[in-house]
């Protein structure tokens, strides 16, 4: 089964591997396809061209509020493949919730002693298809009581995308080739958090993958709203 | 001095086999190896939820060479030991992924599907 991991950092943001060291590793555990994330700072790294594993080009913004969002939201939306939010502020998560250019709202709850979503921001990310990541570095990178209240927020996240359906994305979010897992290991913390195992594979596999060829089609211009091709 | 008898299989807990791949930069050792999954399982689940595991180690199927091994456990648990084996980032000093290259209900389908090319030494095959 294909399986991609979406969040990867490399020397091109705050990673300490090139991305050949990643895509070595990648192949390694087996994954089809990786997420190379790059900070928006006003202009976007180019990602050295590999063969073997499908390289998708993620950017992640870090705006300070709504209107800071929306506005490099919609600079770089038809620049990039996949379109990350550094999320953590509730104001931040709520506004890339409402906002149907993101394409992931990255770990809603880093840095807070709550979930960082309510039924609001779920039901928005729904609707606007934004999904909602697990980063797997987090819960890795953590011990004792501080990693108890990460999962305990994970599992409440998930209760909620579960209820309101919204997407649920599993990622490793590795800054180091050591901090990456194969793909069915990510979908078995994803499962054993909360969500059932089905959906947690396809977090990592069907999800995704339909994802970034929408995202690619959409930049090839081959893709218009309420149109359909049939084979 | 006398022995409880083995249970009827009907009885017994189901079990699973992991079969693993160590993914490192120097060769691992195996005490450390169980020492270490040992404690992660102790973390993550906690003294109770640990006695329910089952868990067990099988030392005469760790090939260092290939570091590939198998480990025991309940079959309702295969789940939480793929995290627990994933939450493992180093063993002694050396940095370390654990992969788990699939789970099989014996250990004859395990050395047959994933072992099978590897030196594994102290185990005889059996004769038919």
């Amino acid at each position: 089964m294909p399986f991609y991991d979406l969040h990867v950092h490399t020397t091109l943001s705050i990673g300490e591997n090139s991305v050949e060291e990643v895509v070595d590793m990648a192949g390694r555990l087996g994954l089809t396809g990786l997420g190379v994330v790059r900070y928006y700072t006003g202009r976007i790294e180019k990602i050295p061209e590999i063969k073997g594993t499908d390289i998708v080009s993620a950017v992640m913004i870090k705006p300070d509020n709504k209107e800071d969002l929306d506005a490099t939201a919609k600079k770089i939306r038809n620049k990039v493949e996949l379109l990350m939010v550094h999320g953590g502020n509730y104001d931040v998560n709520r506004a890339a919730c409402e906002n149907s250019m993101i394409d992931i709202l990255c770990h809603p709850e880093l840095g807070r002693r709550d979930s960082g979503l309510d039924h609001i921001c779920v039901k928005a990310a729904q609707e606007n298809d934004v999904a909602i990541e697990i980063n797997f570095r987090e819960i890795l990178e953590s011990y004792k009581r501080q990693r108890v209240y990460i999962i305990s927020s994970m599992m409440k996240n998930i209760k909620l995308c579960r209820k309101y359906n919204a997407n649920v994305i599993t990622t490793s979010g590795a800054i180091t080739k050591w901090g990456m897992r194969g793909g069915r290991e990510l979908a078995a913390i994803t499962h054993v958090l909360g969500l059932d195992l089905g959906d947690a594979i396809s977090s990592l596999s069907m999800l995704p993958i339909e994802l970034v060829k929408k995202n690619r089609e959409k930049l090839a211009n081959r893709r218009w709203e309420g149109v359909k091709v049939v084979d | 001095m006398a022995e409880p008898r083995f249970l009827p299989p009907s009885l017994r807990s189901h079990k699973r086999y992991i079969v693993f791949e160590i993914i490192s930069d120097e060769p691992v050792v195996y005490n450390d190896l169980v020492n270490t999954i040992w404690n992660s399982t102790l973390n993550f689940l906690g003294e109770l939820e640990t006695s329910n595991v089952m868990l067990w180690s099988i030392q005469n199927l760790y090939d260092e060479k290939s570091q590939r091994g198998i480990i025991k456990c309940r079959h309702d648990f295969v789940e939480n030991m793929r995290v627990i084996l994933s939450l493992i980032q180093t063993v002694g000093e050396t940095k370390v992924i654990i992969k788990v290259l699939g789970v099989t209900g014996t250990i004859k389908s395990a050395r047959n599907k994933y072992l099978l090319s590897t030196d594994l030494r102290n185990f005889t095959e059996e004769k038919r």
